[in-house]
């Protein structure tokens, strides 16, 4: 990090409402920011009611630089856990009586970066990768599996900026 | 050689007593504070504020976490070791004004209804390094 900088954190989201979308958007960015130095993207349902779908990833995020295009960072969007305790811990051998230990307080960490920013617009891109998860109907042997429904979401792209100070 | 602290540590506290509500209020950081070095953030009911919680903070009344900018990525837990609980906000964020000034929404959360909470800022700065 540049020592004379301070940091800046931004945030826009991008409404996905049916399945496979596909969308272009722009990040526009903050006055005096020179750096993005980190991204980090969250997948939000409406009031914490989740999808049913085949694994844990919603989409592909991709942010280009404006005009060269040049992509500069790319991800797959993964369906967050959303829980408060954070069970990481539980892959330590148990070797108690309590193998199921956990903290709480998970903490996110954005993806670093050092993206030089020249232009006042960056390029942005998601495409949602819905996969239906299949459950059989009870009504008989015979019947198709069934679906699980699509249910639209948000991303949200946070974003972390390094701006000068305002004398340096 | 002075063991005193250098870091003053002063805080915020609102109360959410509502559903959907958002609730302000501000700071005058101390005024032989130069410079801020980091914020954290606290609830008496950690999962509430986990699940619920989102906020706009500005310091020297530059927005430096936006509308929005939601709890869960300003909070810690045991597994975070003491020094590390300190979201940084860079090298020399000025005093200026003096003023830290939060604005806190709660919105519902299908993981955790809502009972009445409290939600703390805490604001480090450092003190005057005297020659």
């Amino acid at each position: 990090m540049n020592p004379k900088a301070n940091y800046l954190y931004r945030k826009s989201a991008l409404v996905v409402n049916r399945a496979y979308q596909k969308q272009l958007f722009q990040i526009h960015h903050p006055e005096d920011t020179f750096v993005l130095s980190g991204i980090l993207p969250l997948v939000r349902f409406a009031n914490g009611k989740e999808s049913t779908r085949l694994g844990t990833q919603m989409g592909v995020l991709k942010i280009a630089i404006a005009e060269s295009g040049d992509v500069a960072y790319t991800t797959t969007v993964e369906k967050d856990p959303n829980v408060f305790t954070d069970r990481s811990e539980v892959f330590i051998p148990p070797y108690n009586a309590f193998p199921s230990f956990s903290f709480s307080g998970k903490r996110y960490t954005y993806f670093e970066t050092q993206l030089l920013i020249t232009q006042a617009i960056a390029e942005g891109y998601y495409e949602d990768t819905f996969q239906p998860s299949l459950t059989l109907p009870d009504t008989g042997a015979e019947a198709a599996p069934v679906p699980s429904p699509f249910v639209p979401y948000q991303v949200h792209l946070y974003l972390r900026y390094e701006h000068y100070k305002p004398n340096a | 050689m002075s063991h005193r602290s250098k870091i003053i540590k002063e805080w915020i506290e609102v109360k959410v007593t509502s559903a959907n509500s958002s609730v302000k209020a501000d700071l005058t950081v101390d005024k032989h504070a130069v410079r801020i070095l980091g914020i954290s953030l606290t609830s008496d009911f950690d999962d509430r504020l986990y699940y619920r919680g989102s906020q706009k903070i500005s310091i020297n009344g530059k927005e430096i976490f936006p509308e929005g900018y939601e709890s869960k990525l300003l909070m810690q837990g045991l597994n975070v070791p003491v020094n590390e609980r300190i979201i940084q906000l860079g090298e020399e964020v000025e005093v200026g004004n003096r003023k830290a000034e939060l604005d806190f929404k709660d919105s519902d959360h299908i993981n955790a209804p809502f009972i009445a909470y409290r939600v703390r800022l805490y604001v480090y700065s450092l003190l005057t390094e005297k020659p």
